[in-house]
């Protein structure tokens, strides 16, 4: 199995270094970083745009450019930024761990959603409470996340002005004085901040895998081992706990595991709604000032985050069948 | 000097209006009996609208749409209107842009306003507020002055990569008297510069940067250039002083305790950074933030007028927006047809489709110098026809300049079937409708025009790969330079290659004679009615500023030019009466 995941790892390389130079090359190509020194009125001195120049190499070819990024990064320098004083090997790391924990709760949540009602749809088939959970899983599976975003936001707002409180915030991770706040405050703090990124973010999530769960439950429930260990009498409990939800996990994992990439799409528009400052915003950034070096570390590091999910997704389904432990 | 619009709001910007010039009212000086409460007289009395008495304490927490992207607002990332916001409240200056877009003189800075005395050379003596200390107590003298002079002229400094050293590298030399406190800045013989007013308007303390590398080498001076770029500033000659900084998220500012002048009201002022427009508006009515000056569109407005308790002014702002021709092209070298294509296109109609759907005041810009604001503003392009959306008039045109096929497929006199290129900046909406409304109009005049989006709108204007373009400049009180840089033959922001020797001419003897101010706009008036009357460029419309703030804090007030609405911020603070 491990030497598997390192092959799995290995086999990642070339695909990174080739995606990494596409999308470089696409940040290269897509405007002139110094549009902004050069169109100013009165123009900027042609001393300043020579130095600038020479300062992000714009006179190498791509590929020279893309090299010396490349070595750069295998040395822990992600590159200059357009902004001289942006240090995007620091913002890489705090943006990630904003993110993340955007990313993270709301797939906890997603999946204890997912898993909750993809087994009630599957267990009670057919019943009321199965076409209310399937029609609630399409509604999210058809709504555009910014959507669901700005409608949670205008509802949060209404609620905050009805009630004269603020529960719930619009923008950012935290308030401005958080510093100064109580240990007790924080928490309420952050969750105020959290609760409605992490919403949005996870009902988008949820919604599909609700369905592949339910279809998964259902699939399991039909097959002989179950039907035998019903008749060997153990208790429909342990049953569905023990043998069904067991097996029937393996197709979630999987679609949890590549669905990492959409749900990193997903938190830079989260991000974006809710004025978070992760990794979202830094791409976004990154295009709109042509900052090659910054938008290539970004969808590096993307890269090696589907990778990395990929490969816990081998291992864990390790971990949930033992025949696949064994071949 | 910003950089929310392509070319607009961004550099010249910080040029412009952090330089208008005149107005002694500075900013403690209003009159806080004056005025009346919100922005609705502000069209009148734009210097004391939503003036009143402030309660002690409270935070103002204003929204920016961008982070500061560097900490010296005179580098080469510091020509940017967000950073200057942010800075404002710290950096000494002498004229900053006023909300009646005159350049006004910093009261708290300056003892008097600065006067000329000698033409030839040209020189100029400042005379500092004795009492005017840096937040460590020492003095801001000439020394602060001459830094700046040295780190921007280009030759004490090559390295010092500067947002513009306009007027700096035409100075001879900068000397201090009376313990610093008056300067003396000296222009190189028979170097003129009449935006003088543009100088010293974001002045670094010179004693940090002989402590951080300021030798007096260029190799020192370049040390401490770099030092002030990169390090958060803990000192401060405004107001106001930094308290902490979140990258991306928000700057904290307190009271400078060695201010000078009038006392903050506000215990913080802090700016939120929010890059999602569509969050302008919620946060607003959610208390998150309490004033902020985005760009508008008609969401954003139609939103924030159906908000209680907050005031919003929507006026126009110093960026115009204009469709260039190339005079170099094979077809547009023909002044005929130039004219026939002004004449064609309505600018009404333009702005009908644009800026005109949230801005019911737009207006069609008659001037390529000035907006309609400033005392020296003409219209010089009506008289030309441009604009007037007159297919008729430039059907016959062309008719009588021996051209055929008008209405179905032009063709020159020479026989040669007419066609053109339409450019303008990918994603631009409002570009995109000013392209499709040109190439519906010259559709009738028998002329098939191509609309080709860039991305790389520099590149595009330099190579002269345009036939017809549109973009923005940003109008500045400051217009001799900008003329110069704009209109003059062979000018490198002259893209279109416009040459008219007796227009050329007009230009270089205001600018000559730019020194009296009135005497040089009215030449520079004389060469853009000669320009009019070439069909170069054809001014569309000022675009949009807006300003919507919470009505419970008073003295806030919108101000178009580059300094923005913190050119007050001491004085901001919540109404006394508010609950």
């Amino acid at each position: 199995m491990f030497a598997y995941l390192v092959r799995r790892l290995l086999a990642a390389v070339p695909v990174l270094i080739i995606a990494s130079f596409l999308s470089y090359a696409l940040v290269a190509l897509s405007g002139d970083p110094l549009e902004p020194l050069k169109l100013r009125n009165p123009p900027a001195p042609q001393r300043t745009i020579e130095l600038e120049t020479a300062r992000l190499g714009l006179d190498d070819n791509i590929v020279v450019r893309y090299g010396h990024w490349l070595w750069g990064v295998l040395h822990g320098d992600f590159g200059e930024s357009v902004q001289s004083t942006y240090d995007i090997g620091a913002n890489l790391t705090r943006s990630t761990a904003v993110t993340l924990r955007l990313v993270l709760v709301a797939m906890l949540l997603a999946l204890v959603l997912a898993v909750f009602t993809g087994v009630l749809g599957a267990v009670r088939q057919y019943s009321k409470s199965d076409y209310v959970l399937t029609f609630t899983g399409f509604v999210f599976l058809a709504m555009p996340l910014f959507w669901v975003a700005i409608v949670l936001k205008d509802l949060a707002v209404r609620y905050n002005k009805a009630t004269g409180t603020t529960v719930f915030y619009t923008i950012g991770e935290k308030s401005q004085g958080y510093d100064e706040l109580s240990p007790g405050a924080k928490v309420a703090d952050l969750a105020g901040h959290l609760v409605l990124p992490t919403i949005a973010l996870a009902l988008i999530s949820y919604a599909a895998w609700s369905r592949y769960q339910r279809a998964a439950v259902l699939e399991v429930l039909n097959s002989d081992y179950v039907r035998l260990a019903r008749a060997k009498g153990l208790s429909w409990r342990k049953v569905l706990v023990r043998h069904v939800l067991r097996t029937a996990l393996i197709p979630l994992v999987t679609v949890t595991a590549l669905d990492v990439a959409g749900i990193l799409g997903g938190a830079v528009i989260t991000e974006t709604v809710f004025n978070w400052n992760g990794l979202g915003r830094m791409l976004l950034t990154g295009v709109a000032r042509g900052d090659t070096d910054a938008v290539a570390s970004w969808l590096l590091l993307a890269g090696l985050i589907v990778v990395a999910f990929s490969v816990i997704a081998d291992a864990l389904y390790a971990v949930l069948d033992p025949r696949i432990r064994h071949e | 000097m910003t950089v929310r619009f392509q070319v607009a709001r961004g550099p010249a910007a910080i040029a412009i209006a952090a330089l208008l010039a005149l107005t002694a009212c500075s900013g403690s000086d209003s009159d806080s009996t004056q005025g009346e409460l919100g922005f609705d007289s502000c069209a009148k009395t734009p210097l004391t609208c939503n003036t009143g008495k402030t309660k002690a304490g409270g935070t103002m927490v204003y929204y920016e749409e961008q982070d500061r992207t560097t900490w010296n607002t005179v580098s080469e990332d510091g020509a940017h209107y967000v950073t200057s916001m942010m800075m404002r409240q710290l950096l000494p200056f002498v004229y900053y842009g006023a909300p009646d877009y005159k350049a006004a003189l910093n009261g708290n800075l300056m003892v008097e306003e600065p006067k000329l005395v000698g033409t030839d050379p040209q020189q100029v003596v400042y005379k500092i507020k004795p009492e005017a200390v840096w937040s460590d107590g020492t003095p801001i003298t000439a020394d602060d002055f001459a830094y700046q002079f040295r780190a921007r002229n280009t030759r004490d400094c090559p390295n010092c990569a500067t947002s513009s050293s306009a007027g700096y590298e035409l100075l001879a030399s900068v000397v201090g008297a009376d313990n610093g406190k008056t300067v003396t800045a000296t222009f190189q013989n028979g170097k003129a510069f009449p935006d003088w007013k543009s100088l010293f308007n974001e002045i670094y303390p010179a004693h940090l940067a002989k402590q951080n590398g300021d030798d007096g080498t260029p190799a020192g001076v370049s040390k401490s250039w770099e030092w002030f770029k990169k390090t958060q500033p803990t000192w401060s000659g405004g107001p106001y002083m930094i308290e902490s900084y979140a990258e991306g998220q928000q700057l904290v500012e307190v009271p400078n305790p060695k201010w000078w002048g009038t006392k903050p009201a506000l215990d913080k002022l802090i700016f939120k950074i929010v890059t999602d427009q569509s969050s302008f508006v919620p946060a607003l009515q959610n208390g998150e933030i309490n004033a902020g000056d985005p760009q508008p569109n008609l969401d954003m407005v139609t939103q924030v007028q159906n908000l209680q308790d907050v005031n919003y002014r929507i006026s126009g702002g110093l960026s115009w927006e204009h469709i260039d021709l190339n005079l170099q092209n094979k077809f547009l070298k023909d002044k005929a047809l130039r004219q026939a294509v002004f004449q064609a296109i309505d600018v009404q109609s333009i702005i009908n489709r644009t800026v005109g759907t949230f801005w019911k005041d737009a207006k069609p810009l008659k001037n390529h110098n000035f907006i309609p604001e400033s005392p020296y503003y003409q219209d010089v392009v009506t008289a030309s026809g441009a604009g007037a959306g007159d297919v008729e008039g430039a059907k016959k045109t062309l008719t009588d300049a021996g051209y055929t096929g008008v209405g179905t497929q032009l063709t020159t006199p020479a026989g040669e079937p007419v066609t053109l290129r339409f450019r303008h900046t990918e994603g631009n909406v409002n570009r995109a409708a000013t392209g499709e409304l040109t190439q519906a109009t010259l559709k009738q005049l028998g002329i098939p025009v191509t609309i080709q989006p860039t991305n790389n709108l520099s590149d595009t204007l330099g190579s002269g790969d345009f036939d017809i373009i549109v973009y923005a400049w940003v109008s500045t009180p400051f217009f001799f330079t900008t003329a110069q840089s704009l209109w003059a033959k062979g000018a490198e922001s002259n893209y279109g290659h416009w040459v008219n020797d007796q227009a050329d001419t007009l230009l270089k003897q205001g600018i000559q004679e730019g020194l009296d101010e009135a005497r040089g706009a009215a030449l520079l008036n004389q060469a853009d009615a000669l320009m009019a009357k070439d069909y170069y460029v054809l001014p569309l419309f000022q675009r949009a500023n807006f300003l919507a703030a919470q009505s419970s804090y008073v003295n806030i007030r919108p101000n178009a030019t580059s300094t923005g609405p913190v050119f007050n911020s001491e004085e901001w603070g919540l109404k006394a009466t508010a609950n």
